[in-house]
């Protein structure tokens, strides 16, 4: 091997090694794909919901009224509500990264998140 | 030269092109490269908002949060129907007298009339009566008789609305009765003044969602376009049956879906044809339309939904540069405007895709 191959063959697996070491410390944060669901009352995030199984029910006192939330393994939903249109409830559960329910009386707003955010788009006009 | 000389340079320039991938590749993947984010959720204009700000330096990201969001609750005390000491609602109490309003109440009910004019008073900013008999997605809605909106229809169109200005002041007179609403406009409006001011306080990329009315300033945090879904009726919020991929944009739906009132089976929506004064029986679930101009967008949605299939088809052939994607009421089809062609992506392949407002006059 001539001088200059070994300068080469140095660079290319210092190169090399040093993109692999990128890819892992990305690794983690794109693996995980843990998604949790968020209760915001009034612009506060109030509750930050891991979605890993365990079936739970919140009630949430907003200055308004009151929310009930259910979450499990996959999904979200309000279960129950005394503001005046229902309109939370009728969205029925949400499962995907980015969708929502809202229930705009009671200024509460339930969203799946997963680990980059809103999921595969940055946002959705409705 | 010797042999060995030339190899040397050889490898130097090996080395050269290594160096500059490393370089490239670590600059990508680092974390501390990456543009920092402010986000706010809020309750105002009468729906949900949402707002991210990317750059550098938390404070300056939040303070920049803080600043939109105090200007959209000014702006809506100035063109909300619904509070009393509006702008809005000064001029429609003022009936027949000369109201002074804010410039920027003046700016909008002017472009409001223009664009009712523009598009053959289907989209019309005194629809006031009529919103308010049916009360659509609030407290008391109802279906009201047939003689209570012939009458209320009597009191509609901008032929009521007067404007002036005067040595610096600007004023508003309403008469015949009707009554402003600029729930079609407004939102597009307070789009364009908070991207502006993002440009001014030099923000190079934000997203504003004020109740599903979408407006990008420059491109995502990683560099290339945003990708902003189109709403699928009847699914949770935030599922989507397209994409659009823009920047420095606004894309805002008018949808039948949204908020209505159902009575006996039957669904009463808001969108109004202000010819018969009833919710729109439109040939769409839904109109988008891309533009910069939030408050053209927001206003043209709305128009366009009403014109249904036949009245749209033929506006658009009368304007080629719009860009919208139409989603067929009961069918998968979506229809989508020459314009609209290169960013409009069908997420469900189940959707078939169709043109509007194509070929000739």
């Amino acid at each position: 091997m001539k001088r200059g191959d070994r300068i080469m063959a140095l660079i290319t697996g210092a190169g090399a090694l040093m993109m692999a070491a990128g890819l892992l410390m990305r690794g983690p944060e794109n693996t995980a794909s843990a998604r949790t669901a968020e209760i915001v009352v009034g612009g506060q995030v109030l509750h930050q919901i891991a979605l890993n199984g365990r079936p739970r029910e919140i009630r949430v006192e907003t200055p308004e009224g009151f929310n009930i939330i259910k979450t499990d393994g996959r999904g979200a939903a309000v279960i129950s509500a005394d503001c005046p249109d229902g309109s939370c409830i009728r969205m029925g559960r949400i499962t995907r990264p980015g969708t929502s329910a809202v229930c705009l009386p009671h200024r509460l707003l339930l969203r799946i998140r997963d680990k980059r955010g809103n999921g595969e788009v940055d946002s959705v006009t409705w | 030269m010797s042999t060995e000389g030339r190899s040397f340079k050889k490898t130097a320039a090996a080395a050269l092109i290594c160096a500059v991938v490393v370089f490239l590749c670590l600059n990508r993947l680092l974390p501390d490269k990456k543009a920092e984010e402010a986000r706010g959720d809020y309750f105002f204009l009468g729906t949900v908002v949402h707002i991210s700000v990317y750059g550098q330096g938390k404070d300056f990201l939040s303070e920049e949060l803080a600043g939109l969001e105090a200007e959209g609750k000014r702006l809506e005390k100035l063109f909300s129907a619904n509070i009393p000491e509006s702008d809005v609602r000064r001029a429609s109490d003022g009936q027949g007298k000369w109201v002074e309003v804010s410039e920027e109440t003046y700016a909008l009910v002017k472009r409001a009339v223009d664009l009712s004019e523009d598009t053959d008073g289907a989209f019309d900013p005194a629809l006031g009566r009529i919103t308010k008999l049916w009360k659509i997605g609030s407290d008391g809605a109802r279906v009201p008789e047939e003689e209570e909106i012939r009458a209320a229809l009597r009191c509609c169109g901008c032929k009521d609305i007067e404007l002036k200005e005067d040595d610096g002041a600007y004023f508003i007179k309403v008469t015949g009765g009707a009554l402003i609403d600029l729930g079609g406009i407004a939102k597009g409006r307070v789009a364009d003044i908070m991207v502006k001011k993002l440009a001014d306080d030099g923000i190079k990329s934000a997203l504003i969602d004020l109740g599903g009315n979408l407006a990008v300033t420059g491109e995502r945090p990683g560099g290339g376009k945003w990708r902003l879904g189109i709403q699928t009726p009847e699914r949770p919020r935030g599922e989507y049956f397209g994409t659009v991929s823009v920047s420095d944009c606004s894309v805002v739906t008018s949808g039948a879906y949204e908020r209505y009132l159902e009575k006996d089976g039957v669904r009463w929506h808001h969108i109004f044809d202000p010819s018969t004064g009833r919710p729109t029986d439109s040939d769409f679930s839904s109109v988008t339309v891309i533009d910069r101009d939030s408050t053209k967008a927001d206003a043209l949605s709305t128009a366009l939904f009403v014109m249904g299939r036949d009245g749209a088809d033929g506006y658009l052939k009368e304007h080629k540069d719009i860009a919208a994607v139409f989603l067929l009421k009961g069918e998968k089809r979506v229809l989508v405007t020459e314009a609209a062609r290169s960013v409009f992506t069908a997420a469900d392949a189940s959707l078939s895709v169709g043109d509007i407002g194509g070929a000739g006059k």
